[in-house]
Order: structure tokens, then C-alpha cells, then sequence
């Protein structure tokens, strides 16, 4: 008995609750005629799909700025990255890594000011960020409407401005990640390699730079400010770096999202995109306070796990479609959960 | 927070800079949308009744230090849920409305005394914890109301039930009870309608809430809003006025939410109470409020500034740019963008007095 | 003192539901449907009228019915006042008052014929 008391402390309750609610989904798909494989393939594809705006949340959260509500910021630098590599025309995984390459240097510049931002009203990030990055989607809402893309697959086609709300990526980088090197498993898993080797490779490379100088001061800024500054590191500098790392990741995020996903989602599209990713590592084992890879991973399949088989399985079990509603529920009840796990401390 | 009481000119623009930058875009969005001075006032009244009532909601959080509450929208919900059952009961007119108001009672309070336990346990991000709570709560609210109702609830009229057999319609019509407590007692001056009775228990409301401040109870709300370890030493049972702080707004929300929809005539089920706490904490803080400080003038400058610039601006800018669309997003981006950086300059100014303080205290030791 | 309090909270709560109840007899709303047509009323025929027009609760406006016509009234509350007029080549030859109660149903049909021979299921739910 110990030993599961013991792993369940170190889990923690709700993702023991979770993952067996999860496992019990699998058990039960077979009985109301829901295909296992291709619930495994869909759990695998979302999984690369969503990992890296996960992954987005991990800087912010190491150095003490909470968690990213302001993920929509990013996901802007994305879009535009998104929108001008077809503005371009360039076409396949060239495609991608040219739309990864503009939304980079947009990112930065975005991340810079946010954390500028970000610095000034410490306590308070979560709040805040939540705003500006509706206020940011808000004002791209205009952008695109008053932007000069000249590209006929993206503008309106009657008055030949202002960006469609959605895109299809179709013919420029759709699957670019996806269909590099992936392999048949059977007859309905279809193992996206690419995408998975893209994610490991971005994993490594926050790994590594969490080991760097750098890395290490943002850790200490996140634990201890106090002691941070005491031994010499620059907190709001640091926390600046993170919050524009964060932001990269966002960027790049939406964009594995959208080649896998084959559409460009403008407008209102990423208002709400902070909060899954947001649950989803809170799921994993994240606190306001600390979040490692692990967490991000577990976490990914925790999360689109139950938001890929709730839908197929609770419908053909009560033949309702409440997929919606549970998404709701466990999405904003998780980061609930978080917010109101432990008392903050005083200020 | 306690600033010397010298009015000078710069601390009054300091002071009112949102509401004067407001007032400097209505110069130019007025004129610009075309709209003819009797159309604009007779739409101010209009939405000064229809929506000052949900913004008086936030107050009393405010002042309990708990900042804006967006977890009003459980209010709202409330109110939602009685307008749904007396539109199925057919209970029509005042009566109608007053007993929407009674049943939102006892729900409001249990998801007020909810929400309040819930930010206790969230004590220092109050507002980030009350947002999700509203989306958390919007999630239950969706699944009684999509899945519950006309199954575990009995829902009699067939209008309101969905063609499946349960779940409610997404628009409702409030006929029975469309705008009777604004014809209740119509005031005409010229073309100008003023819906007297909307505006007599309006200022009924801000009459209780100058009241209650001056009571233990409200004395003892401030004194937890301006430090809970102090009050808490005094002896104030500083979680238990917090939950009551919350009790109030989440009532007051709820009736708010049945006086707008009555003023709208339709219930969007899914979609009403998706704003409300957006268009609400936006009017308030366009009047002048910040997180810790709100008046009664506060509310009402708001949401006159508020809706002039909501109504103009889509007509500002098709006519400006040939584009209502962008109109529309402006005014998103103004509703959003007011309450980022109404949030960001009350974080600043907070950091900067502790920062001072700080300093105060090196300087002492 | 605390069972004072407690009786105090139940008093206001048995007020509450008693208003609500009150506030549910009050303001529960009916749809009258309101017929002039041929009726059969102990074994004679009665012919629909030319022209009504009925008043219902004092209404200022008439809810006008020609022959063989059904029209929709609404009201809400428990007691009611309707007047009719039956008018002939547009002069009103004959007028009818009377009180009525209803109950919680939503929907009544009521015939004029049925009125003016006073007789009782001249209102009946539906």
C-alpha cells in the first residue's frame, strides 16, 4: 500500500485522478465502437501539435513571472511569420523554417516590451499578461484588416484586402513537419517524426540553455529573487530574457500547430489559446512557481489525451455531444486547482 | 496609498487621465460617426439604465481589496438561470422580474460564498483566480442548462427547449418581461425617453451602498482592504468579510444581469453573460476607478464614456475608413486595451511604493 | 440570542417563498383565446356575430373580432374584467361585462356564444 501512497504523493491527487480517468477512456473505447489505434494517433498528433506552446510556458514560470497567459503575444509573432512566408510563396519544410525564421526576430521585439511590461508590475503578471495579450489580439484584429497582403490565397477575394480569417496552408508547408520521416504503424498510426523531432530538439535546447550561465540566474531569479540579486544577477534583465523566450516558443509553437492543423487562424482565433496550453502543464505537474520538461510532456498527453477521448468515447457511451463542456470544466478547473493550491507569498 | 490632499492641477491629470483621454476621443469620434446629438443622448440613457447596475456590482469587492472581480459573471449566470424559469413558468411583467431576482438569490449566494473560499485560498491574485473562476463556472452553467434542463429540470414550454428534447434554445425572447420596469414610469422630455423607475432603483442601490459603507460591517470590509494583517489583528474576521464582500457583488451581479436583459428583451442563453464582466470592469475603470479605489461617479462617468465610444465608433470608422469591421475591433481593442493598462499602471504604482518603502526602511535601520 | 437569530433567518426566508408565491399567482401569464363562432348550447345552434370587440382588464384598445374569427388575447394575474360589444352594421347593439378569476393554466378558450347565454364552461383551459 505504502508504495502507492507514496506515488501518488509524488504525482500528486489530480493527475493520478486523471491519468487513470484517461486509462479507464482507452479501456472503455473498444465496448462503444470508438477505434483505439486511431485515438492513439489522434492523442499522438495533437500531442506535437500543442507540445511547444506548452513548452512556451516553462521560461516564464522558471523565473518567477507565472504562468503565460500572454501566450496569445507569440502566437501573433507566429501568425505574421505564418502569413508572410506565404506572402513569399515559399513552399515545403523551406516554408516552415522561413516562417519559423521572420517570426523570430517579431518575437523578440514583442517579447522585449511584454517583459519590459512584465517587470514593472511584479505580483501581478498573471492578470496582466491575460490582458495584453487580449489586447493584442484585439489590436492584430485591425492590423489584418489594414495590412497590404497582396497574396490571393489570403486576402478577401471581392475587395482584395484585409487577410481571410482562416487560411489553408495547403500547398505552401501543410504537414512540412509531420510527413518528415514518418512511418505507417499498423493501419491507423501514422507516427509524425518530424514533428516529434522538431519538439525534441527544442527540448534540448532548453534543457541546455537552463544549464547555461544564463539559465541557471533565471532559476535562481525564479526561487529567490532576493538572493538572486544579492549575488549578482540582473533579476529584471533575466526576467526579461525569459519572458522573450517564452514568446519565441510561442511564435514557433503556433506555427507547428498550424502546419499540422493546415489552417492559419487569424483574428479572435488565439484569444483563448493561452488557457489550454496553460492547463495543460499545470496538468503535467507544474506549479505557479516551478515547471520542468517532464511536466510539459506528461502533461501534453494528459491533456490532449482526455480532450481527444472524452469527445468519441463519453458521445457513443450517452450519445450526447458534451465535449464542449467538459473541455470547460477540466481546462479552467485545473488551472484553478493551481491557482489556489498554496497561499502566495506575502508581499 | 494615502497621497497629501493638494488638488494640484497635474495631480488631477494624473488622477483622471483615462476618463480625459476618453473624453478626447469621443471629440473626435462624435462628429466623425455622424450620429445627431438627440439619437446619442437618448442612447446614453438608454444604456446609463441598462448597465450602471451590473457596474455598481463591482464596487464592494473594491473596496474589500479583493480588486476587480470578473468572477461577477457567476452573478450573471444566476440571473440567467431565473429568467430562464420564470419565462417557462410564463410569469410575466414586474412580478416576473422580481421573482427572476428571487431565485437568482439563493444561487448567486452559494457561487458568491464559492468564489469567496476560492479567493481566499488565492489571496494576492484575487483577479486572475476570479477570471478562471468565471470560465469554470461558465463550463457548469453550460453543462445544466445545455444537458440538465427539460431532463432533470423540468422545462414545460417547448419554445425554450432545443429540437433534441432537452437542452435550452440559444435565444430566448423575454417578451413577458421585455423593458416593463423601464415603461414602468416613462419620463418623455422632447424625443427623449428616461426610464424613471430603472433609474429610481439604481440610485435605490448606490443610496445601499453609501449606506453599508458607513456600516460595522463596511468599516471592517476597508479595513481588510487596506491590510488584511492589521484587520486581522484587530479582531475582523478578515476570510469571513471577504466571502461576504463576494456574497454581495455575485447578488448585486445577478439582479444587474435581469435589469440588462430585461432592457435587451433577448437571451442570448450562451452568450449574455460571455461580456458582461469585460463591458462592466471596462466602463468602470474608463470612469476613473483603479483596483483599489472606486465612487459612485466613477460608475456613472464610465459608462457614459464607455457606450459613447462603443456606439460611435464603428460609425467612426466606416466613415473614416469605409470599414465598420474596423470600428468593431477598435472598440475590442479599446475594451481590452483600457483594462490592460488600467491593471498595469495600479501594478506600477503599487511596485514603486514598495519599492519606496524599502528604501524607508534601510534608510531607517 | 443565536436562536433568536435563527428563528429571525427563518421568518425572512418563510417571507421570501411566500412572496415568490404571491409574486408567481401574480404575475402568471394567460393566453386567452377568444372565439366568435357557431356554438351548440343545450341542444340550439347559436350563430357567430357580425363584429366584436372585446375589452379585456380595461383595455382602451379593442381586440376585434369578426365572424367565425379566433383572436389571441393575453393577460396575467388571477382576476380579470372583460367587456365585449357586439356591433351590427357598425353600431354596437348589445354589451356584455363580467368578472372572471383563472387558474395557473396557460391557456383558456373562451366563447363569446357561450358569454352571452352565461353559460359556466364558457371559459374552459385547454
Amino acid at each position: 500500500m505504502s508504495w502507492i501512497q507514496s506515488f501518488v504523493k509524488q504525482a500528486g491527487l489530480p493527475r493520478v485522478i486523471i491519468g487513470l480517468f484517461l486509462l479507464s477512456l482507452f479501456v472503455a473505447a473498444p465496448f462503444v465502437g470508438v477505434s483505439v489505434t486511431s485515438s492513439i494517433n489522434d492523442v499522438l498528433v495533437r500531442f506535437g501539435m500543442n507540445a511547444v506552446m506548452v513548452l512556451a510556458m516553462v521560461p516564464m514560470v522558471q523565473s518567477g513571472c507565472g504562468l503565460n497567459f500572454g501566450l496569445p503575444l507569440g502566437i501573433i509573432a507566429g501568425l505574421l511569420g505564418a502569413t508572410l512566408s506565404l506572402e513569399l510563396g515559399v513552399v515545403g519544410i523551406l516554408g516552415f523554417f522561413v516562417a519559423v525564421g521572420i517570426s523570430i526576430p517579431f518575437s523578440i521585439v514583442f517579447g522585449y516590451f511584454y517583459g519590459q511590461l512584465l517587470n514593472r508590475v511584479k505580483g501581478d503578471e498573471m492578470v496582466i499578461a491575460t490582458y495584453v495579450g487580449f489586447s493584442s489580439v484585439a489590436f492584430m484584429n485591425i492590423l489584418w484588416l489594414v495590412l497590404p497582403y497582396r497574396n490571393p490565397t489570403m486576402v478577401w477575394g471581392f475587395s482584395g484586402e484585409g487577410l481571410r480569417t482562416t487560411i489553408s496552408v495547403e500547398g505552401y508547408w501543410l504537414s512540412a513537419l509531420n510527413d518528415f520521416l514518418s512511418f505507417q504503424l499498423g493501419t491507423h498510426i501514422k507516427v509524425p517524426t518530424g514533428m516529434f523531432l522538431f519538439f525534441a530538439f527544442l527540448c534540448f535546447l532548453i534543457w541546455a540553455f537552463f544549464h547555461t550561465k544564463t539559465g541557471t540566474a533565471m532559476t535562481a531569479v525564479g526561487s529567490n529573487p532576493e538572493f538572486a540579486r544579492a549575488s549578482g544577477v540582473n533579476v529584471d534583465r533575466s526576467r526579461t530574457q525569459s519572458v522573450i523566450l517564452s514568446t519565441v516558443l510561442g511564435g514557433i509553437g503556433i506555427l507547428v500547430y498550424e502546419q499540422s492543423f493546415g489552417f492559419i487562424q487569424l483574428y479572435n482565433g488565439p484569444f483563448y489559446m493561452a488557457f489550454p496550453a496553460v492547463a495543460s502543464i499545470l496538468l503535467g505537474g507544474a506549479s505557479v512557481h516551478k515547471a520542468t520538461l517532464l511536466n510539459v510532456i506528461i502533461g501534453t498527453i494528459l491533456f490532449q489525451g482526455i480532450v481527444t477521448m472524452t469527445p468519441s468515447v463519453i458521445n457513443s457511451m450517452i450519445q450526447t455531444d458534451m465535449s464542449e463542456v467538459i473541455r470547460i470544466i477540466a481546462t479552467n478547473g485545473m488551472i484553478l486547482y493551481a491557482l489556489t493550491r498554496k497561499s502566495v507569498v506575502k508581499s | 496609498m494615502k497621497t497629501t490632499k493638494k488638488t494640484s492641477y497635474k495631480h488631477f491629470l494624473i488622477a483622471y487621465a483615462v476618463p480625459i483621454m476618453f473624453i478626447t476621443l469621443s471629440i473626435f469620434t462624435i462628429p466623425l460617426s455622424g450620429f445627431s446629438p438627440e439619437y446619442l443622448i437618448q442612447e446614453m440613457i438608454i444604456r446609463l439604465a441598462r448597465n450602471s447596475f451590473l457596474v455598481l456590482a463591482l464596487l464592494i469587492p473594491i473596496i474589500a481589496g479583493m480588486g476587480l472581480n470578473f468572477g461577477m459573471v457567476l452573478g450573471a449566470m444566476a440571473g440567467q438561470i431565473g429568467l430562464i424559469l420564470i419565462t417557462d413558468w410564463n410569469i410575466v411583467g414586474i412580478p416576473g422580474m422580481v421573482l427572476a431576482m428571487i431565485i437568482s438569490i439563493p444561487l448567486s449566494t452559494f457561487l458568491g460564498w464559492i468564489a469567496g473560499h476560492i479567493l481566499n485560498r488565492a489571496k494576492g491574485r484575487e483577479m486572475v483566480t476570479s477570471y478562471i473562476l468565471g470560465f469554470f463556472v461558465n463550463g457548469i452553467y453550460q453543462f445544466i442548462v445545455l444537458y440538465m434542463m427539460g431532463k432533470a429540470i423540468p422545462i414545460g414550454n417547448p419554445a425554450l427547449v432545443l429540437s433534441r428534447g432537452y437542452g435550452i434554445r440559444n435565444a430566448i425572447n423575454l417578451e413577458g418581461i421585455r423593458q416593463t420596469l423601464d415603461n414602468l414610469i416613462l419620463l418623455k422630455i422632447g424625443k427623449v425617453q428616461i426610464p424613471v423607475a430603472t433609474f429610481i432603483l439604481i440610485s435605490a442601490f448606490c443610496l445601499f451602498i453609501i449606506w453599508f459603507r458607513k456600516t460595522k460591517l463596511g468599516q471592517d470590509m476597508r479595513a481588510v482592504g487596506q491590510d488584511m494583517e492589521v484587520a486581522e489583528a484587530a479582531g475582523i474576521p478578515v476570510n469571513r468579510t471577504r466571502i461576504i464582500s463576494m456574497i454581495i457583488s455575485t447578488v448585486l451581479a445577478g439582479f444587474g444581469q435581469i435589469i440588462f436583459l430585461q432592457n435587451i428583451g433577448t437571451l442570448n442563453t450562451y452568450n449574455s453573460h460571455d461580456q458582461t464582466g469585460m463591458y462592466s470592469i471596462a466602463a468602470l475603470l474608463i470612469g476613473g476607478a483603479t483596483v483599489s479605489h472606486a465612487t459612485i461617479p466613477n460608475i456613472f462617468l464610465g459608462v457614459v464614456l464607455f457606450h459613447l465610444m462603443f456606439v460611435t465608433s464603428p460609425m467612426a470608422g466606416k466613415n473614416l475608413i469605409g470599414s465598420a469591421m474596423l470600428g468593431e475591433y477598435f472598440r475590442l481593442f479599446i475594451s481590452y486595451g483600457i483594462i490592460a493598462i488600467s491593471l498595469v499602471l495600479y501594478a506600477w504604482r503599487r511596485q514603486k511604493e514598495k519599492e519606496r518603502a524599502r528604501m524607508d526602511l534601510r534608510g531607517n535601520t | 440570542m443565536k436562536r433568536k437569530r435563527l428563528i429571525v433567518q427563518l421568518l425572512l426566508i418563510l417571507a421570501l417563498v411566500g412572496v415568490s408565491v404571491a409574486l408567481f399567482v401574480i404575475g402568471k401569464g394567460h393566453q386567452l383565446l377568444i372565439d366568435n363562432k357557431r356554438a351548440t348550447i343545450d341542444g340550439k345552434r347559436v350563430e357567430a356575430y357580425e363584429w366584436v370587440n372585446v375589452y379585456l382588464d380595461g383595455a382602451t384598445k379593442p381586440i376585434e373580432l369578426e365572424e367565425d374569427d379566433r383572436q389571441m388575447g393575453k393577460v396575467s394575474g388571477p382576476w380579470h374584467n372583460i367587456r365585449i360589444e357586439i356591433l351590427e352594421n357598425e353600431k354596437v347593439v348589445k354589451t356584455y361585462e363580467r368578472r372572471f378569476t383563472v387558474g395557473l393554466a396557460n391557456s383558456f378558450i373562451l366563447s363569446i356564444q357561450k358569454m352571452v347565454a352565461e353559460k359556466d364552461d364558457w371559459l374552459t383551459p385547454r
